[in-house]
């Protein structure tokens, strides 16, 4: 099992999304994009989503390895408003690798900041909670 | 490009991202430990590096730098920690560094604390010299 964490300012991420044009294609995906577009304050989507990437990444333990793209953590929303890990790519075989049965997440945020928290449950332990 | 020059623009980017002062940036600035950079703050800093040199850099890069040609499996063991391999590819980056006092703590995240400005402009220089090449 593991747990990740983290707390990003919203005025760095809109301060990014002004000045770097390709921020938002190299962080996120096109669904995540247009998800985070169609919300009345967009930039703490966009800020909630990194945070929420970032924290899965340290739940995982493996950072951002090797041929590994922020994109390749994906965080959709179903139509209730709740998140849930997509991952794709090298990353996820490293995920399949690592018994990695789902990836639980929670965000939230505010004016000034986003923060996400996730947990990586392991398929023992999901078998253990289904016994 | 000389890496004189590199370091330079790493250098004004650094104190334009994090607000440092300039004297307070060298070669052997650690990002993480000595200036405070956040992950954001190195997206940020990549973004800059490309707008003066044109040469992309990701953070997929400076992992590749700080895990060789080992892959994740045989870079981090089954707790995240980097394996004695690792280590020893680690040290060979951080010559004058004695690894062996935290090798046991040594995860993701302390791993990019060891990451310096010097890492930086080494991975910028190879890629000038190589597209120079190309």
């Amino acid at each position: 099992m593991g747990i990740g964490i983290d707390i990003v300012p919203i005025s760095k991420v809109e301060d990014l999304v002004s000045k770097h044009e390709n921020f938002l294609t190299i962080v996120f995906t096109a669904r995540e994009i247009t998800y985070c577009k169609g919300k009345k304050k967009s930039e703490e989507h966009f800020a909630a989503r990194f945070a929420a990437k970032e924290s899965v990444l340290k739940a995982l333990g493996i950072g951002l390895g090797k041929g590994i793209e922020w994109t390749d953590v994906e965080i959709l929303s179903s139509n209730s408003g709740k998140p849930r890990v997509c991952l794709h790519g090298e990353l996820n075989e490293i995920a399949c690798k690592k018994n990695v049965e789902k990836i639980v997440i929670s965000f939230s945020h505010c004016e000034t900041h986003a923060v996400a928290q996730a947990l990586v449950i392991p398929k023992t332990l999901n078998r253990r909670y289904k016994n | 490009m000389e890496k004189e020059e590199i370091f330079e623009v790493v250098k004004e980017g650094l104190v334009e991202v994090l607000g440092v002062d300039e004297d307070n940036v060298t070669m052997d600035s650690s990002f993480y430990d000595d200036l405070g950079a956040e992950s954001l703050d190195m997206l940020d800093l990549f973004f800059r590096i490309e707008k003066e040199t044109n040469i992309r850099i990701s953070r997929s890069e400076v992992q590749k730098v700080l895990q060789g040609d080992l892959s994740e499996e045989e870079f981090f063991d089954e707790n995240g920690i980097v394996t004695p391999a690792g280590l020893e590819h680690v040290q060979k980056l951080l010559p004058d560094s004695n690894l062996t006092e935290i090798a046991e703590e040594l995860d993701q995240l302390k791993l990019f604390s060891l990451f310096t400005v010097r890492h930086l402009v080494d991975i910028v220089g190879d890629k000038a010299s190589k597209s120079r090449n190309e």
